[in-house]
């Protein structure tokens, strides 16, 4: 009951960035998908029409969801930085945090309802990209649906937008100055990220982030514990 | 004996190298109605939150309830009623919100009715968003909050702070009713003395970070004197009466300050510097609270403490 009771509190402060980070994710991609399909079916119409034997590669190169997931990089790192800013930030500024941390709960249950609100709200973005996925698996509009492949990777942003979540949650837990190693939460995602974006193979960019995220989940939990409120 | 609800032993914080309390040593018994006084960064928010565990201390320990301050568990967070400095509530929520939110952390504790009827005598609405509450009505919330699970002890950090006259009597009201209750003991900081004589019956004194006074409102009111001494001629150059605290001279006249000064002693001092005559001039608490913790020596005076 209590940690649900806080779950719903955090899951609360969430939601409007979740519904915004949503609209943005499924209107623009949808608007993407559909010039992308018109473009398939004109050059899919004038191969037929014309009786020509053309390089499918070139028209097709390019996966109907790959801008979509560029976004979802974009709208999952955005949705991770907005509500760990709503748990971690905004407590400091509102002096809300004596009235949470002060009642007949552990610090882990309230970390904890945080950081599984968090998840939730990054689940939910997943599902929202893979409902993206199935409209356009099943959209007749598209002549060539998406790969499996991306609709993945879609979902791996949304692990990163958590792991960017912990960063920030880590920033502002920290009580360092802001000049010398409070920002060491981001910093740290940030090295995370040009390891990822360069040309590695996928299970060592996976292991590679299960490891900042443990880094990043331990010194959240014992920066949390410890601190002073 | 009656049993210690809180003790705090050499209780000592600094922040960076500034010291913010320091070796605070306060006893509270069971049922007792504290008022927790100090000026502005005496150290009183800094006391309260080291002895609720939400800040470390550097030296010293506290206890509360038979339990370590830095050790509190959900079950002993559970007796004890927080209101914090300001009223800080999650804003978003509605007063109903907030009450679901804090129910489920008090098990069988939290009454529905009591808190009811709070928020209807303080003419409120539950359906009423925290951010559209002026302060004095946070205040209110933020008291049937503390309430509602009848505490064995309440801790508030300056819970009238910023409220008008009428808000702030409503207020004590809630509080006397919470007091009305056998056995709860009450810790609150103010900075308004006719608060804290209105409603409690000890005094903690506070004041740049040291504990100074901790006794019954009556013995504080009754240790603090003001005595005027006039003299025929020139006022002795050299004061040396029991329990001074503070003197002032003008003209032939002497005004001092008394702690814990027995009226013959006074008397027998008066005669001895040759006094014509003296009188004990009557002071309210508040003038008392500012002789007590008045500073020794203070810079400068401001413009219109010279004219």
């Amino acid at each position: 009951m209590r940690f649900l009771a806080l779950f719903k509190k955090e899951l609360r402060e969430a939601v409007p960035w979740l519904i915004l980070a949503t609209l943005l994710l499924l209107a623009i991609s949808w608007f993407m998908i559909h010039m992308k399909a018109y473009d398939q079916s004109r050059w899919h119409y004038n191969a037929i029409s014309n009786g020509k034997v053309i390089d499918t590669y070139m028209i097709f190169r390019t996966d109907i969801m790959l801008e979509s997931a560029v976004l979802m990089f974009f709208t999952s790192i955005g949705l991770g930085l907005s509500v760990g800013i709503r748990h971690f930030w905004v407590p400091d500024f509102t002096r809300t945090w004596q009235f949470l941390i002060h009642r007949s709960a552990t610090r882990s249950l309230i970390l904890s309802a945080k950081l599984t609100a968090a998840a939730t709200v990054l689940l939910c973005l997943s599902i929202a990209w893979l409902l993206l996925a199935g409209y356009a698996h099943i959209s007749e509009r598209v002549i060539v649906p998406p790969e499996s492949g991306i609709v993945g990777l879609g979902i791996f942003y949304a692990y990163l937008g958590f792991i960017v979540y912990l960063g920030t949650a880590l920033c502002a837990l920290t009580t360092a100055r802001w000049y010398t190693t409070r920002m060491f939460g981001l910093f740290f995602v940030f090295i995370m990220f040009m390891i990822i974006l360069s040309p590695t193979n996928f299970t060592f960019v996976f292991f590679l982030t299960v490891f900042f995220l443990a880094v990043l989940i331990i010194q959240i939990y014992e920066t949390f514990l410890q601190k002073e409120f | 004996m009656s049993e210690t609800i809180l003790e705090t032993k050499g209780l000592t914080k600094y922040f960076s190298n500034k010291a913010a309390l320091e070796n605070f040593d306060l006893q509270i018994p069971r049922g007792c109605i504290c008022g927790f006084v100090g000026r502005n960064g005496a150290g009183k928010t800094t006391a309260i939150k080291l002895m609720l565990g939400l800040l470390k201390p550097t030296a010293g320990s506290s206890e509360m309830l038979g339990c370590d301050s830095m050790s509190l568990t959900p079950k002993i967070r559970q007796r004890i009623g927080y209101v914090t400095e300001g009223h800080r509530l999650f804003r978003r929520m509605t007063i109903a919100g907030l009450e679901s939110f804090q129910k489920p952390f008090y098990d069988n504790q939290w009454d529905y009715k009591f808190f009811a009827e709070m928020i209807d005598y303080f003419e409120l609405s539950k359906k009423q968003k925290i951010k559209h509450l002026s302060n004095g009505q946070r205040a209110q919330v933020s008291l049937a909050l503390a309430l509602a699970p009848h505490p064995e002890l309440l801790i508030m950090d300056d819970p009238t702070m910023g409220l008008d006259p009428a808000i702030r009597r409503q207020f004590l009201q809630g509080m006397i009713r919470l007091i009305m209750q056998q056995g709860r003991t009450v810790l609150f900081s103010s900075h308004i003395l006719s608060d804290v004589e209105r409603v409690s019956n000890q005094i903690v004194v506070i004041d740049k970070g040291r504990l100074r006074a901790h006794c019954s409102i009556e013995r504080f009111r009754e240790s603090i004197k003001k005595v005027k001494l006039s003299f025929a001629k020139t006022v002795p150059a050299h004061i040396d009466i029991e329990g001074l605290l503070n003197c002032r001279i003008a003209d032939n006249e002497l005004e001092l300050i008394l702690v814990g000064t027995p009226q013959e002693k006074i008397t027998r001092w008066a005669a001895s510097a040759g006094a014509e005559n003296y009188e004990i001039v009557p002071m309210n608490l508040e003038d008392q609270f500012i002789e007590f913790t008045e500073p020794k020596k203070r810079g400068k005076l401001f413009q219109w403490e010279n004219n």
